[in-house]
């Protein structure tokens, strides 16, 4: 079976160092403002991992549609939503494509710590035993393990949601270890009801794609959602200005993830906080005192 | 385009539709079906070596409670002493006693699902349709046909001109050239025991082929609708029976009739819908048939297709409504299968209906949408799948392994696959439903009620606003925006509407004579400059076809 990788990011590059080092040839495909590369010889690979920027992920599916057919299986690792629609991307795929087989791989992996044989793993979240069975053996190596999921768009949603709290905690990180659990906990459980209310698993957050990836996003240095958090407290505009490209998608991810959870009629208070501290209508200060003046609730 | 206009169409071949060669192969037939069945079944005793005993065990316990329950006309497979004496000796019963008993079971259950068909009880039905509406009548009603006799004779002319009543439209020239290359499946909307001999009808007059349905095992009771349902390739669905082994006969049985090429139909409601509100839950058990019949036969190198045709069936008055709104009341959606002194059980009902219906300015349409592949793509004349893009398709990679290419059935992935097409055979249904004067003016008339007791909900309503007057000034702006939304939704492909439906007036006039017929006390009765409403719920019942599209609050909005 032959295989191809689309775009580019850390996860697919995670992908394309195991298919090399498992010895297995794919096709590796570039998307352009004048198109993808290679889209011709797609026709023959029926198994394709995909990461592209979301603004651009129908456009891309339109050069893609005439190579790919009701055999192809498309894995996606991308974390965003689609901006206008609050799409998830395998709702976007599922509507472009003729296939009906899609996947989201996600979770804790660094090329890095591939590269170093550090433990890692990854999830595969799809509602089709074939493709986890097919991505499980073309990414097999000894430190690295490949998770299933059935909740796709859970997983989708816990993935992106991970991304707010991590910047959420690159926020508050000043403020002492405990709000950051907090924010944890309580971010998560936040998910959970967002998921839970577009039908997926309530518990999907607390696995790989939510926990797990929140968790790798602030170690070390932490991700660029972290540091656009940490760059925000410290009120380095010059900083933020040199990222000034991540904080625009950032704050796109925000808005669409608000409208999501708007549309089913959450009340989302972490959520709430990020969107106005991104927007810049809230100091760090003001956005942890209204969360720690809410009401108290249960935990669960 | 009328039934009368379509007559010279109808097609020279129809005699080599595969229905017409269906008793040559009911034996063979019934044999692949049962030998299926019960290798499932052998299959699972090879990974538990009690299965058999399991499986036998959950039938006699199923059969013994629901004989216990009830005892209908229906012929039954097992009498229930037979079930009891089975069922106590299952524990000491040696192996090839219990696959003999549970193949002879299998072969009982198919050989009673199993119909046959008559070409010349065909010709002679085709033929005598409409008059043919009478072999609904149930012999018991034969004796008191009375008044109800009289009146169909004086009624005769008006039987005739039934055709003129009744318009079939769609993709119909689609359907005749897909059954030529392939099986087609028809799914459509049901509100009525009338909807498959109506649908047979219709079928046989626009030049397409016969097609094999399954019809409730109850309507088999009568010596007359028997001899029409058997000879005419009905076969039977005992609707009673709930236990895996009879519902694996009937996937079976349907998916064997796809594979083998023979033209179906079923309803993927399921049952009659109780509340008119156009289906939306679909039962997806005998759709997902489709997939495994095109997958086997690619198996065996045969690349035969099988097409999906969604089609809806849009009365102006529905003979059941008054027990199917009432059972939607008292359930609240919580249907059930048979309905006591349902409507299409008596005689007199139906020959009124039938004459009233003959006798309004306004038509029945069944309107067939647009034809799909087993995945839900759209398929077009060339027997061709495309993609929302108009992009040729090949529905032979659906159901190959992502791996090594083979035609494979795999359970999880054509789930999702059948989910995936109910979901566009829902959504042919709101498109393809041509929406009545009657349902558009019982609508707009609830509405105005509703508005009067805004903190009273559906159910309360219903109980306690009777005699209400609702006059024309204050019903026609309802009317209008109702229109003018309904309109819109129509110039956008999302519904259509029936041809009295092309002005405010037409629309009033055609709408009150609709509700003012047939249904005893009158939905409507004209007072002065108004109307008195006499029968809210069935108001309510046909208004539900133009809920199915959530107008919002036409009231408050004029």
């Amino acid at each position: 079976m032959k295989i191809a990788t689309i775009g580019s990011g850390p996860r697919l590059d995670v992908v394309r160092y195991l298919l090399t080092q498992n010895k297995i040839d794919f096709l590796k495909c570039d998307v352009s403002a004048k198109g993808l590369t290679n889209a011709k010889k797609l026709k023959d690979s029926f198994l394709i991992f995909l990461s592209i920027p979301a603004n651009d992920i129908r456009r891309c599916c339109d050069i893609l549609a005439p190579h790919v057919g009701g055999r192809h299986a498309i894995v996606h690792t991308i974390h965003t939503l689609e901006k206008d629609t609050h799409k998830a991307i395998s709702t976007i795929l599922e509507e472009e494509l003729s296939t009906q087989r899609f996947g989201f791989l996600t979770g804790p992996m660094r090329l890095e710590d591939v590269k170093k044989k550090r433990p890692c793993s990854a999830l595969c979240a799809t509602d089709l035993n074939e493709i986890q069975e097919v991505v499980s053996q073309c990414l097999a190596a000894p430190n690295f393990r490949v998770y299933q999921s059935s909740d796709m768009a859970g997983a989708e949603i816990a993935a992106i949601y991970s991304r707010v709290i991590s910047f959420c905690v690159g926020i508050a990180y000043d403020l002492g270890d405990p709000v950051q659990s907090i924010l944890f906990a309580r971010g998560l459980a936040e998910a959970s009801r967002l998921i839970a209310s577009l039908k997926g698993d309530m518990r999907t957050p607390f696995g790989l794609s939510g926990l797990a990836n929140l968790h790798l996003s602030l170690a070390g240095k932490g991700s660029a959602d972290f540091q656009l958090g940490r760059e925000m407290t410290k009120k380095k505009k010059k900083t933020i200005s040199a990222s000034r490209a991540h904080h625009d998608d950032f704050k796109e991810l925000v808005s669409t993830l608000k409208r999501a959870s708007d549309d089913v009629g959450l009340e989302s208070s972490i959520l709430n906080a990020a969107q106005a501290l991104v927007l810049g209508m809230m100091s760090p200060e003001d956005a942890m005192k209204a969360l720690m003046s809410l009401p108290s609730l249960s935990d669960f | 385009m009328g039934l009368a206009n379509m007559i010279n169409r109808k097609s020279t071949g129809l005699k080599e539709a595969p229905l017409f060669h269906f008793n040559e192969r009911r034996r063979d037939l019934v044999r692949e079906v049962s030998a299926r069945v019960y290798n499932t079944n052998l299959a699972k005793s090879r990974t538990h070596n009690r299965a058999l005993e399991y499986v036998l065990n959950e039938t006699a316990i199923q059969e013994i409670e629901r004989l216990k329950r009830e005892r209908g006309l229906e012929v039954e497979v097992r009498d229930i002493s037979w079930w009891r004496g089975m069922a106590r000796r299952l524990g000491t019963m040696p192996e090839s006693e219990k696959r003999s008993i549970l193949r002879e079971l299998i072969d009982s259950y198919v050989d009673d699902t199993a119909g046959k068909f008559n070409p010349n009880v065909f010709s002679f039905a085709t033929g005598a349709l409409p008059i043919g509406f009478g072999l609904f009548f149930k012999t018991q009603d034969l004796n008191s046909l009375g008044d109800a006799f009289l009146h169909m004779r004086s009624g005769m002319k008006n039987l005739r001109d039934l055709s003129e009543r009744v318009v079939v439209e769609g993709h119909i020239d689609t359907m005749q050239h897909l059954v030529k290359k392939g099986t087609i499946v028809i799914v459509p909307t049901h509100s009525s025991n009338m909807d498959s001999i109506l649908l047979g009808w219709a079928l046989e007059s626009v030049g397409l082929p016969p097609v094999t349905y399954g019809a409730g095992k109850n309507l088999f009771v009568n010596p007359l609708t028997r001899f029409f349902m058997y000879n005419l390739g009905a076969y039977k669905v005992d609707r009673r029976l709930r236990h895996q082994l009879y519902k694996d006969v009937l996937k079976n049985y349907s998916q064997v009739l796809s594979e083998w090429g023979f033209h179906s139909l079923f309803f993927p409601g399921g049952t009659r819908c109780r509340s008119n509100i156009i289906e939306s839950k679909l039962k997806l058990g005998l759709l997902g048939t489709s997939v495994s019949a095109y997958t086997r036969n690619l198996q065996g190198g045969d690349d035969k297709r099988v097409y999906i045709v969604p089609a809806t069936i849009n009365y102006n008055l529905v003979l059941e409504a008054e027990s199917l709104i009432r059972e939607h009341l008292k359930r609240e959606g919580q249907s059930r299968y048979f309905l006591e002194n349902d409507q299409f059980d008596q005689l007199s009902m139906v020959a009124k209906f039938v004459l009233n219906t003959v006798g309004m300015k306004s038509t029945t349409v069944i309107r067939f949408g647009q034809p799909m592949d087993p995945f839900g793509n759209k398929v077009e004349a060339d027997g061709e799948s495309y993609d929302s893009h108009g992009r040729r398709l090949d529905p032979k990679t659906y159901v190959q392994s992502i791996q090594s290419g083979e035609f494979v059935e795999d359970a999880q992935r054509d789930r999702r696959y059948t989910r995936y097409t109910g979901s566009q055979i829902s959504e042919a249904f709101k498109t393809n439903t041509v929406l009545q004067a009657s349902s558009i003016v019982a609508f707009s008339i609830f509405e105005t009620l509703a508005a009067r007791y805004p903190k009273v909900d559906v159910y309360e309503l219903l109980r306690f606003a009777t005699n209400e007057r609702i006059s024309f000034a204050e019903l026609t702006p309802v009317l209008t925006h109702a229109l003018e939304k309904l309109r819109r939704l129509a110039a956008g492909d999302k519904v259509r509407l029936s041809a009295l439906s092309s002005s405010l007036n037409k629309t009033l006039d055609d709408g009150i004579e609709s509700l003012m017929s047939f249904h005893l006390p009158k939905i409507l009765d004209p007072q002065g400059t108004g109307l008195f409403v006499n029968r809210l719920d069935l108001l309510y019942f046909y208004g539900n076809r133009v809920r199915s599209f959530k107008l919002g609050n036409v009231v408050e909005e004029k």
